[in-house]
């Protein structure tokens, strides 16, 4: 069990990685681990995960004893969250992928692999996720920021649009928009159209 | 897409997001006005509002805790034997690498031979099947037998408590499946990878294996960007239970359904397999061909070229349906690439390519179009470019040119970088012919260095390393030592060359391989005809490997001069000149010269040998002859390599013209054009110090001890610019750090006594001076710093001894320049002190031991001061009309002799006019520096010409100047007798206190001094009269 850290380690590893430092990443897996053994613990006991409302209670907690947000002292806040979100997608996603390498090549990965049999839902591949991303990031960064806060981070819709310095329902159009364009990528599109656009230049 | 499209999208599909669904339709026909692919786009993605309702609306943490819970129920699952940490026979598991349908694959150490390596166990279920064993390891015998750079290897087979293992190369990367990624692989990066494919499968198949399972997920690129094609022969192991006792590659898989109901796994990616392979026909290498011809399609435009929604219709497609071409869905593939890809997907396998090789030969000749075509446009449009070529060139391939040069081509991923070393180990000679010893990897040495790109770890630093590891110096630099140097060095790769014969020909090999992973990222061999051709072959075989590192096509083209035009036709002359540059950096300086003097009796146009002759001589401090033979090598310099030239270039001039302002010109174009030239820094070091450019001087040379600390001018100039700069710390640290390396290089032992003597550190100067005589490179001009430093303080009877000592020992060692500026030296101070007969003598004398530049200004010099204008006039003559373009003539050595005669003439005014060009370069290092005489002269020139023009406070400043920089001025006469001028100039400016103080300064400096010196005797006097 790695060594409680409070919340001003977070915080402080959190700058060091902002500023460059990529061993603080190796200073908030754990912190981030362990929250995830947390809640794994929690999926088990009940067996079959599910979204429930003690789900959701125990998820806010352990965002908040992640990255407390409120204690924070940040000059600058909304770099802060951005910093935060950032450093729970690599982890999660360095996670997943250690995960999705672990879980071997059963059925269900030769599935993922062949386009021709996937049924579309890749949503907790996060791996696959983190890709498109990244193709995404290409075209319009701050829609993957709002991703990034949204979903990895935990925010709210009002309080992206705080950090953001926009209105709610921009976020709200912009993550739709987001979503729409990963889900296609993630193949849970038609597929179609996506390519037109190119070949008519 | 591009930004601008994606812009003008997101903008649309905001504007429908804000208006209620059932409005959206017929804004979007509105807004879209008949741009049908925006329209279609938007519409795309807007259906899909539904379906991605609860598309990551659960937050990250949750889905990864999810994902932890599933996989841990599947690892309590798992055998437990193969946990991190556990050693399965001699291989130590680190970590799982992945799990194909074939078989686990686990990252591992060879405990034996020390390296990563993957190791692929078989998947349960079949582990149990002895048929299925059998199949294993009878693939992966035959695989392994193919050993190609192109496919990943298999080192060996073995058996662990009944699991048979597969050992293979660790390989560092990512698979082409994540390459892709839906998108297209720039068309720059994506033939020469296509390329590397062909090569792979051709090798395979011409040894009787097909893969059957061609995928991106089964092609892994490098993060050389290498392909290397992974489980080669091991799709058919799982596919059905044939009898073992049958040639495998001739018999059909079964059919798809068969191995869905067999293994539930489907074996041969159904998007992947060729109609044959979906057919259930008997297959062959061509089923691979079809495999590839999907890949390419994928690679050219992102896109599968057959899809269905289910199984039935997917089979149709790949049997029935032609793709989309992928010209429609990327417009600026070459138009070649999609006949290509047309061939290879031909559904009948009669009318297919045949054979791999025909695909690499078409990839071949596409990609050296896409270059040229490349280099065409871009000349094109930078000239303004003429018409021409206009119609010459497809288009798409101006399309390609004008939309990705600029992108792809600062994108182009290289396959090594420009930060990356290389190790050059020595060539296995086979021959029996020592004359292939070491020339060829001197060869090579050059071939290499001509690319501002590649950067060899360099020789010095080879030896370096080599002590490190306590290794004796001849250690032949191959196999495991080399990987090891590579390691130590921090470099990328080993390059090793090889030379064998084969009957009346040779064979050249060279192989370079990633010293880390062992990954061989070149393997080529050319077979020279005779011995004459080998050089030849090698220069080619150098040149392809630049081309494969990531070296651009323009810098090969603009910086390639093949070897035997870069250096000698002469295998002996150049074995001569292998044999100098080895000697120079195991024994000294000396011994290269006669190696490289029959180098260029045996072939007297040899550029390079000159050259470095040249350099050696203005090592060892003899000008002349430095100069001679740089003259030849300028002469010649059309006959070197690119980078060889600018070597020459600036010790043309800085040794022949002594034009300083042009030789620093090239060496900073030298530098910034090879920017890992250790040369370039150390030569540009030395020049910043003659300009009196410390700062810089420091700069650059620390630049260059960073990038090998055991090139002996790296750390020397370093320590003189900082003794210059009167860091006598770091000129200490420095000089220990490269005793600590064994560097035998002279100056790095009378550093030490300069420094001492400057710290006042009279125990440091005897070991110093104890060392500096023992070591015969430094004897001699231990011997004469010994004599500057004794006259300084007024002990003119031992300086005189030990001058002559240092004279002596260098006429027996036929070194008459080294001599000459002893005697010039000693003229100089004799000169300052009065003595004024014995500075002729000595002038003279020095006069006849050699003319060269520093030893007439020298001469010129005592002659003045003693009021020789003749014998001085002459001389300053000579000098102006010998060395035009100068920098010490025309700045320093002329105004100050000039300076001199008008004084005497009494025409202070005119002096002090002459000295103005000399300001810039009071301060500046000049070639008499060797002698310790000649530093900050201008000023002291100028001081006297102040002082009878009696602009007295203004004399006072010049003085001052020279004792305000002991580092620089070090223990020059001048040193001594500026003290005593400072006094005069004092005295006669009123100042009586601070004139005494200064007298009383020289007095205590000469107490020890014999009496009978004028200078003394003249001081005592004036003194007494202050008081």
């Amino acid at each position: 069990m790695p060594r409680e850290l409070d919340t001003n380690d977070v915080s402080r590893l959190l700058r060091a990685w902002s500023e460059g430092d990529q061993s603080a990443l190796n200073g908030l897996t754990p912190v981030v681990y362990e929250e995830l053994r947390r809640l794994a613990h929690h999926f088990m006991e009940r067996e079959r995960p599910g979204h429930t409302l003690q789900t959701t209670a125990l998820v806010n907690e352990a965002y908040m004893r992640l990255v407390d947000y409120k204690r924070m002292q940040w000059q600058d806040r909304a770099h802060f969250f951005a910093v935060a979100a950032q450093v729970m997608r690599r982890i999660l996603v360095d996670h997943a992928r250690s995960h999705n390498i672990k879980r071997g090549a059963g059925v269900q990965h030769i599935a993922l692999d062949d386009v021709a049999v996937v049924n579309g839902d890749r949503t907790d591949d996060l791996v696959a996720l983190d890709d498109a991303m990244n193709a995404l990031a290409r075209l319009d960064p701050r829609k993957v920021q709002i991703i990034e806060m949204r979903f990895f981070g935990g925010l709210s819709v009002e309080e992206t649009a705080e950090v953001l310095k926009v209105s709610p329902a921009t976020v709200r159009r912009d993550w739709s928009i987001a979503k729409f364009w990963l889900y296609r990528e993630l193949g849970g599109g038609t597929g179609d159209g996506f390519g037109t656009v190119e070949a008519t230049r | 897409m591009d930004s601008e499209q994606w812009k003008q999208l997101d903008k649309l599909l905001h504007a429908a997001l804000q208006r209620p669904a059932k409005e959206r339709d017929a804004f979007l026909r509105d807004a879209c006005a008949g741009n049908e692919p925006l329209e279609r786009e938007a519409r795309s993605l807007l259906t899909l509002e539904q379906k991605a309702e609860g598309f990551l609306e659960r937050p990250a943490i949750e889905i990864a805790a999810q994902v932890a819970v599933r996989s841990q129920s599947d690892d309590s699952q798992e055998n437990g034997l193969f946990r991190t940490g556990i050693v399965v026979s001699h291989y130590r598991i680190l970590g799982k690498l992945s799990g194909g349908g074939m078989g686990v694959v686990y990252k591992a150490e060879d405990l034996e031979l020390r390296r990563y390596v993957a190791l692929k166990f078989l998947p349960e279920d079949l582990a149990r099947d002895p048929h299925a064993i059998e199949r294993f390891r009878r693939e992966a015998r035959a695989a392994s037998s193919l050993n190609h750079p192109n496919i990943c290897t298999i080192y060996e087979i073995e058996r662990n408590d009944e699991r048979s293992f597969i050992v293979m190369e660790f390989l560092d990367g990512t698979t082409l499946k994540h390459r892709i990624l839906g998108r297209p692989i720039p068309i720059e990066r994506l033939l020469p990878l296509a390329i590397e494919i062909a090569d792979g499968l051709d090798v395979a198949h011409s040894a009787g294996i097909t893969h059957r399972d061609i995928k991106p997920a089964n092609l892994f690129v490098t993060s050389r960007e290498h392909v290397k094609i992974l489980d080669f022969g091991l799709a058919k192991v799982g596919s059905a239970d044939y009898p073992s006792n049958i040639d495998l590659t001739a018999l059909p898989a079964r059919t798809i359904e068969d191995q869905l109901t067999a293994t539930g796994n489907v074996l041969g990616t159904v998007s992947h397999m060729s109609p044959e392979q979906i057919r259930g026909e008997r297959l062959d290498p061509r089923t691979d061909l079809f495999s590839f011809g999907v890949v390419l399609y994928e690679m050219s435009t992102g896109k599968l070229p057959f899809e269905g929604e289910t199984q039935g219709s997917l089979f149709d497609s790949i049997l029935n349906r032609k793709p989309i071409p992928p010209l429609q869905l990327n417009a600026t593939l070459p138009a070649g690439l999609e006949r290509i890809i047309d061939k290879c997907l031909e559904k009948n396998r009669e009318l297919r390519y045949q054979h791999a090789s025909e695909i690499r030969a078409d990839l071949q000749r596409l990609n050296q179009d896409v270059n040229s075509a490349r280099l065409i446009t871009d000349a094109r449009y930078a000239t303004g470019g003429s018409k021409r070529w206009g119609t010459a060139l497809i288009a798409a391939v101006v399309i390609a040119g004008l939309a990705l040069a600029g992108y792809l081509y600062s994108h182009r991923l290289p396959k090594l970088t420009d930060k990356d070393t290389i190790v050059l180990a020595d060539f296995t000679n086979k021959t029996g012919d020592s004359d292939f010893d070491q020339t060829l990897r001197q060869g090579l040495a050059v071939e290499l260095g001509q690319s501002p790109f590649l950067s060899l770890v360099p020789d010095q630093r080879i030896q370096g390393t080599l002590h490190l590891m306590r290794r004796p110096e001849n250690t032949l630099v191959i196999g495991d030592v080399a990987r090891e140097i590579c390691e130590r060095t921090f470099s990328a790769a080993v390059v090793q060359g090889s030379i064998s014969r084969l009957g009346s020909q040779y064979v050249l090999g060279l192989r370079v391989t990633n010293c880390r992973t062992g990954d061989v990222l070149f393997d080529e061999q050319v077979q020279p005809a005779k011995k004459d051709e080998v050089l030849n072959s090698l220069s080619q075989v150098a040149r392809k490997f630049r081309t494969r590192a990531g070296e651009s096509p323009v810098t090969i083209k603009e910086h390639s001069t093949p070897l035997i035009e870069a250096t000698t036709p002469s295998l002996e002359a150049w074995k001569l000149y292998c044999d100098a540059s080895k000697v120079s950096i195991t024994e000294n300086n000396a011994g290269a010269i006669p190696l490289l003097q029959r180098a260029v009796q045996i072939d007297p146009e040899f550029a390079l040998a000159y050259a470095f002759l040249a350099r050696t001589y203005a090592d060892t401090w003899q000008p002349v002859l430095a100069a001679e033979n740089i003259r030849k090598a300028y002469e010649l310099r059309d006959r070197t390599s690119d980078s060889e030239r600018f070597f020459i270039t600036v010790n043309y001039h800085q040794q022949l013209t002594g034009n300083l302002e042009e030789a620093e010109r090239t060496g900073e174009l030298w530098s910034a054009t090879y920017p890992r030239d250790l040369d370039a820094y150390t030569l540009l070091s030395a020049i910043y110090q003659n300009l009196g450019k410390y700062e810089k001087s420091a700069e650059i040379a620390k630049r260059a001890v960073d990038m090998n600390p055991s090139f002996p001018p790296g750390p020397t100039n370093l320590a003189w610019a900082y003794l210059f700069l009167e860091r006598y710390a770091d000129a200490e640290k420095t000089v220990k750090d490269a005793a600590g390396r064994q560097l035998n290089f002279p100056d790095l032992i009378i550093l030490p006594y300069v420094i001492a003597f400057n710290k006042g550190d009279r125990p440091g100067m005897e070991r110093a001076a104890a060392r500096g005589r023992d070591n015969p490179e430094s004897a001699d001009w231990m011997t004469n710093t010994e004599a500057v430093v004794l006259a300084y303080s007024g002990r003119l009877q031992q300086a005189r001894t030990m001058t002559r000592r240092a004279v002596d020992m260098e006429g027996q060692a036929h070194q008459p320049e080294r001599a000459a500026m002893y005697e010039a030296g000693e003229a100089v101070r004799e000169a300052f002190f009065g003595n004024a007969s014995e500075a002729r003598q000595r002038a003279k004398a020095a006069l006849e031991l050699s003319n060269s530049r520093d030893v007439e200004y020298g001469a010129a010099f005592a002659y003045v001061v003693t009021g020789d204008h003749a014998d001085s006039q002459v001389l300053t003559n000579d000098l102006e009309k010998r060395f035009p373009e100068d920098t010490f003539v025309r700045f320093t050595y002329l105004p100050i002799l000039r300076a001199l005669l008008t004084l005497n003439d009494g025409n202070s005014g005119a002096a002090i006019e002459q000295l103005q060009v000399a300001a810039p370069y009071d301060l500046a290092i000049p070639g008499t520096w060797f002698a310790f005489f000649g530093n900050i002269y201008a000023p002291y020139v100028r001081g006297q010409a102040y002082l009878s023009a009696h602009r007295y406070s203004e004399a006072v400043g010049e003085f001052q100047k020279i004792l305000d920089h002991p580092g620089i001025v070090f223990a020059d006469p001048v040193r001594a007798v500026a003290r005593l001028q400072l006094g005069r100039a004092l005295a006669s400016a009123g100042d009586m206190t601070k004139a005494r103080a200064a007298y009383r300064d020289f007095l205590t400096l000469w107490k020890d001094a014999e009496p009978d010196i004028p200078l003394l005797r003249q001081a005592k006097t004036e003194y007494m009269k202050l008081n």
